[in-house]
């Protein structure tokens, strides 16, 4: 039983290369260590974007990598257009980002997700926390902004994917990596009550 | 020992995967001096390579069957991502298969040390008696030369030799029986908690066909997977790491490769070898059988490439006794075709069988447990057999435990989908936790009967880097095969809705994107339309019979053509019931063993 | 104190199934200290330390159940409080939760170095847990052979923990303990597979047919020593093999000994920390079923125990509050919560 599928939506995304390992990756250049401010609006933003606390995000090992590629990927002026955008939005919502949730959901959604350039580089950020996997931005994007050659989509490392936190957020654990167990699959499953 | 081309083998096995590993270790262990010629790599004889494999897998975008294994231009496998529908007609020809259509064969294959083994999900139940006898009792198809009784020995042997885990008290359906003092060398995989739900959903239910009701029943899956042993049995763990997988840990990720080789792949049959009496040469694919004028086989000719960048090798011949072509159904019927041999039937390379799979889909009122466990630990196994195999194909119901898997590629799709519509954060995190682990997918392993147009074929105009041909594949799906899917749809709304799922929470869709989409005309003149994906089984191709006028081996695979030759494995099944035949190939190749231990005497 | 009559075997098992605990929790961190896919070796032969550790956990169950006794896991007072010598310890040597390295293995040999010839036993402080056992034997055999000894081992063999069943992926397998025989057997694996009786390398196989391995302390110097044995190694040349790849730089860097309450002003790690240490304690209080009379429950330990490696390996790499490049880690402290 062994059945052969393909994503077609992931097909699409593909431009070149065989799907089957990751491309070279060759940074351009070595960016210069990230300070310990842009890392922290850095953490901030992944927790509003992801609904995960710092602990666990600093528990995937992926902080550091996620940044490095951000920022290696878009450019040193692009992560740090979104991460003045993000202290302008905690500003604006109280100096606290978890004193008035509500409000700065608003927040990010009109001033970040819903702007131009900066909302599909946060979905993406996005969609790397959840499946270690980084998606090339849409196309109108790149003609705006640039086109990064380091701009594939492609999965980061084996170890970005086995953090992915989707995995989590559906109470189970990353398909091939991190396994529960003998007869665990038989008990009633954690999180949501069966 | 060292495969010098002037030495003469006992027998000369084409093919590493669990059919060519099991015959081998059946001849060697009785000193017989067997080489075996796998095609690909030397894939996962240490434990620390076959981690790589696992680091592959895990960085792949396209997590299909073939993914953790590089692809070898010099001993090429078709990966997913080269399968395409088939569209007016004109040819796929992006990978390695070719597909002439009508309709593009759905399902890959591996070659490598470990054959297609090293990808299989493991799932290993035994063919009901009434699959061998479809012309006799239903009209349809035909008969095989032998029976399940035949068979049933042989069926013990598979079961310890790939080490199936399962009750016999499950396995017992439509006639399936066991010696009184026989049962599994493991206990039954537990059931997941997503088939409990579906138990206690589907208590009581019956689907009818015909006159007849066929009540639902909830099975434990037998399956290739370590479990608790019985009796003397150990379970055999990973090759270079026999600590490792004793137990199945729940990986889940079966397909495409076990991490800690819980589940069954002939690398553990190989390492098990008497290296003293059988050799193991990689990279070597078998080009041509050299037949000489009495008609006997008296040597095989493969190229041996050094690297798989380049498409340098050195030809060499072998010469044994007894040769055992194990390459698989669509590469042993192309070895033979390119031979020219074991063919006057003209039956070889005929009657390709996949097992079409057709997939329904539904959201759960509340949590399955999803993405846990084996991608699948039970069956509804009620639809096997029945008065309508007249009428329509019989199935096999696997209930998944992998979400909606292959219909809808989540979980990312899900994450994608959440995020275009710009939900972020907890939002996110929780719609996530609430619709994922509710996704169910029933897919139905339905019997295709043979037909002589659809076939493996061979064109000059094909062919590898290395000289040798590709396989050109000309593949439709017969109405009896599509009345059994509609039937199969039948099925799944039954249970659905005898889970508590209504309609707006059914999914199964088809549209002209949907692999192997086509239309069906039923009884009553509705158009409907349908889809199917490869279940990864390819069957018979070199079919055994009774004659030699119609079939390409008699019951112990030996060819009616070539006395010293015997083709081996799945594509000997002359039909293919429902039930994936990994199994019944290994059953069927141990009784061939026997056969050529008499010959080799 | 000696073993004068069965309530004092009864502790003095008791105390053995604290003291193969107590080495559990360092093992692990250590084990979960190694990134997946790193120093595979080294993973590999401390996996086996702790899968026999687990399996002499359960021979001494076995063997308190046979003499009618109840083995006592889920308990605050059953766990120890890193830092802190073995229970019963007359060196005092600390024991402490630390990342693979240098320090983690000096702690190591020391808990398993064999013990001397003619050391005695030791029933009460001990000076290797060797003697320990020696005193147990010793007093189990004298009681069993004594007046009313017959009866010693009167307990319901319903409470056995079986064989092959929930034991495998370790060396060394589960005896069933019925009598004298038995009992003195399953000590003496525990002795043999730990420090090696007979001072060659390689336990005895006297009694169990299993695959060539060396007992624990040398194991430790295996790896200490980045080489391993080969058959012709005594204890005095050490290990003169090949080599065993190891990658010092790749552990977690643990920050020692966590504890919960380091982190009340940390609430999210806090709470991480507490979730291992729930999933600690409810895999006592399964171990606890597991060994009064419900053997099956061993198929509700086996997925806690693999939960706790994700939870440990997810902890160390958080940054802890001490500073320093160190990370926190699993405190494995009893959760009443």
């Amino acid at each position: 039983m062994t059945y052969s599928a393909h994503d077609p939506r992931t097909m699409q995304a593909i431009n070149t290369g065989p799907s089957h390992s990751a491309p070279q990756r060759t940074p351009l250049r070595t960016p210069p260590a990230p300070t310990a401010l842009a890392l922290e609006r850095f953490v901030q933003l992944s927790g509003a974007l992801t609904g995960y606390d710092h602990a666990e995000l600093y528990g995937t090992g992926m902080v550091d990598v996620y940044l490095g590629t951000l920022t290696a990927i878009v450019g040193d002026g692009m992560t740090g257009r979104l991460l003045q955008r993000w202290a302008d939005i905690v500003e604006e919502g109280g100096g606290d980002p978890h004193r008035e949730p509500h409000k700065m959901e608003g927040l990010l959604r009109h001033q970040m997700l819903d702007d131009d350039t900066l909302g599909p580089v946060a979905r993406n950020l996005a969609f790397l926390w959840y499946t270690g996997q980084w998606n090339q931005l849409p196309a109108d994007w790149r003609d705006a902004n640039g086109a990064n050659a380091l701009d594939q989509t492609y999965i980061i490392s084996p170890d970005a994917y086995v953090q992915g936190l989707v995995w989590q957020a559906i109470h189970s654990h990353p398909m091939g990596a991190k396994q529960p167990g003998y007869g665990s699959w038989a008990l009633p499953p954690q999180g949501n009550a069966p | 020992m060292s495969g010098a081309p002037n030495e003469t083998w006992d027998a000369i096995i084409i093919g590493s995967g669990p059919v060519g590993a099991n015959v081998a270790k059946t001849l060697s262990d009785r000193g017989k001096r067997v080489l075996i010629l796998e095609a690909g790599r030397n894939s996962g004889t240490t434990y620390e390579g076959y981690l790589s494999y696992v680091d592959t897998y895990r960085a792949a975008l396209v997590k299909e069957p073939n993914s953790p294994y590089p692809p070898n231009p010099n001993a090429p496998s078709t990966y997913s991502q080269d399968i395409h529908n088939v569209q007016q007609r004109v040819p796929v020809l992006s990978g390695y298969q070719v597909e002439k259509g009508p309709l593009s064969f759905g399902s890959t294959y591996l070659r490598s040390l470990g054959g297609t083994s090293l990808h299989w999900l493991g799932t290993s139940p035994r063919m009901v008696p009434n699959d061998f006898r479809l012309k006799t009792l239903y009209g349809v198809g035909v008969d095989w030369p032998i029976s399940y009784d035949t068979l049933q020995p042989y069926y013990c042997r598979a079961e310890r030799a790939l080490g199936v885990s399962a009750n016999k008290a499950d396995q017992t359906h439509f006639g399936i029986w066991f010696p009184e003092d026989y049962d599994y060398p493991m206990e039954r995989i537990p059931p997941s908690y997503s088939d409990q739900v579906i138990a206690e959903g589907t208590k009581g239910l019956s689907v009818t066909f015909g006159d007849q009701a066929y009540p639902v029943s909830v099975t434990s899956l037998a399956q290739a997977r370590n479990s608790i042993p019985r009796g003397d049995y150990t379970p055999l763990g990973a090759v270079g790491a026999p600590h490792i997988g004793q137990r199945c840990e729940g990986n889940a990720s079966c397909i495409p490769i076990c991490p800690v080789q819980a589940k069954y792949s002939s690398l553990k049959t190989l390492a098990q070898l008497d290296r003293d009496h059988a050799t193991i040469i990689t990279q070597a694919v078998v080009s041509r059988l050299l037949i000489n004028e009495s008609g006997r086989i008296d040597g095989v000719e493969y190229k041996r490439y050094a690297a798989e960048g380049s498409n340098q090798y050195t030809t060499v011949t072998a010469a044994a006794t007894i040769y055992v072509v194990a390459a698989h159904a669509v590469e042993s019927a192309k070895l033979l075709l390119a031979s020219g041999a074991a063919n006057s039937s003209d039956q070889l390379g005929r009657n390709l069988m996949d097992h079409p799979f057709f997939i329904t889909w539904a959201l759960a009122p509340k949590s399955l447990g999803t993405f846990r466990g084996p991608g699948q630990t039970s069956e509804i196994p009620s639809f096997r057999d029945g008065p309508f195999r007249n009428d329509f194909a019989a199935f096999r119901v696997d209930l998944g435990n992998w979400g909606w898997d292959i219909a809808t590629f989540p979980p990312n799709s899900n994450v994608q989908n959440l995020l275009n519509a710009n939900i972020v954060g907890r939002k996110l995190r929780n719609q996530l936790g609430d619709v994922v682990p509710r996704q169910l997918r029933i897919g139905y392993v339905i019997e295709q009967l043979p037909e002589p147009g659809n076939r493996v074929t061979i064109d000059p105009e094909f062919m590898d880097p290395l000289g040798c041909y590709r396989p050109v594949i000309h593949y439709n799906v017969s109405d009896y095969t599509r009345a059994g899917m509609v039937a199969a749809n039948k099925v799944s709304n039954a249970v659905f809705h005898s889970m508590g799922i209504t309609d707006a929470n059914i999914f199964t869709h088809f549209d002209s994107s949907s692999p192997g989409y086509m239309m069906y005309r039923t009884e009553s003149g509705q158009e409907v339309p349908l889809s199917f994906y490869g279940s990864g089984h390819h069957m018979g191709t070199h079919r055994m019979g009774v004659s030699r006028t119609d079939s390409v081996v008699n019951q112990y695979q030996q060819s009616w053509d070539h006395d010293n030759l015997y083709v081996v494995g799945c594509g000997s099944m002359p039909t293919t019931g429902s039930s994936n035949p990994t199994l019944t190939a290994v059953a069927m190749a141990f009784m061939a063993a026997d056969h050529m231990l008499q010959q080799l005497r | 104190m000696p073993i004068t009559d069965r309530e004092s075997l009864h502790q003095h098992l008791q105390t053995a199934l604290r003291i193969e605990h107590a080495t559990i929790p360092p093992y692990l961190c250590a084990l979960y200290s190694i990134p997946d896919g790193t120093n595979l070796e080294a993973s590999a032969i401390i996996r086996s330390v702790v899968m026999e550790e687990m399996l002499h956990m359960t021979l001494v169950a076995n063997v308190l159940n046979a003499v009618g006794g109840a083995p006592v896991v889920a308990d605050p007072s059953f766990l120890v409080a890193y830092p802190s010598p073995l229970p019963h310890s007359a060196k005092g040597f600390e024991v402490s939760l630390l990342p693979l390295g240098e320090q983690a293995l000096q702690t190591f040999l020391e808990i398993e170095r064999p013990e001397k010839w003619g050391a005695p036993p030791e029933s009460g402080d001990y000076d290797t847990i060797g003697q320990f056992y020696e005193a147990v034997l010793e007093g189990m055999t004298r009681l069993a052979e004594g007046p009313g000894g017959e009866d010693l081992f009167n307990g319901d063999a319903s409470r056995q923990v079986p064989t092959a069943r929930w034991y495998y992926g370790g060396g060394g397998e589960v005896l069933p303990v019925t009598d004298l025989a038995s009992a003195t057997r399953a000590i003496h694996e525990i002795m043999e597979q730990g420090e090696g009786l007979d001072h060659t390398i390689f336990d005895g196989d006297d009694h169990f047919a299993q695959v060539d391995d060396i007992a624990h302390y040398f194991r430790f110097n295996e790896i200490k020593a980045a080489r391993r044995y080969r058959a012709s190694d005594t204890p005095k040349s050490g290990p003169q093999g090949v080599e065993l790849p190891m990658d010092w730089s790749a552990m977690y860097p643990m920050h020692p000994n966590p504890k919960v309450h380091e982190y009340a002003h940390q609430p999210d790690v806090q709470r991480l920390m507490a979730e291992f240490n729930r999933s600690y304690t409810t895999l006592l209080r399964e171990l606890q079923w597991a060994f009064n009379g419900t053997p099956d429950r061993l198929f509700n330990a086996v997925p806690l125990m693999y939960q706790l490696r994700h939870q440990a390996q997810s902890l160390m790499k958080i940054p802890s509050c001490h500073g320093h490049g160190t990370t926190v880690g699993p405190s494995f402290e009893y959760d009443e919560g």
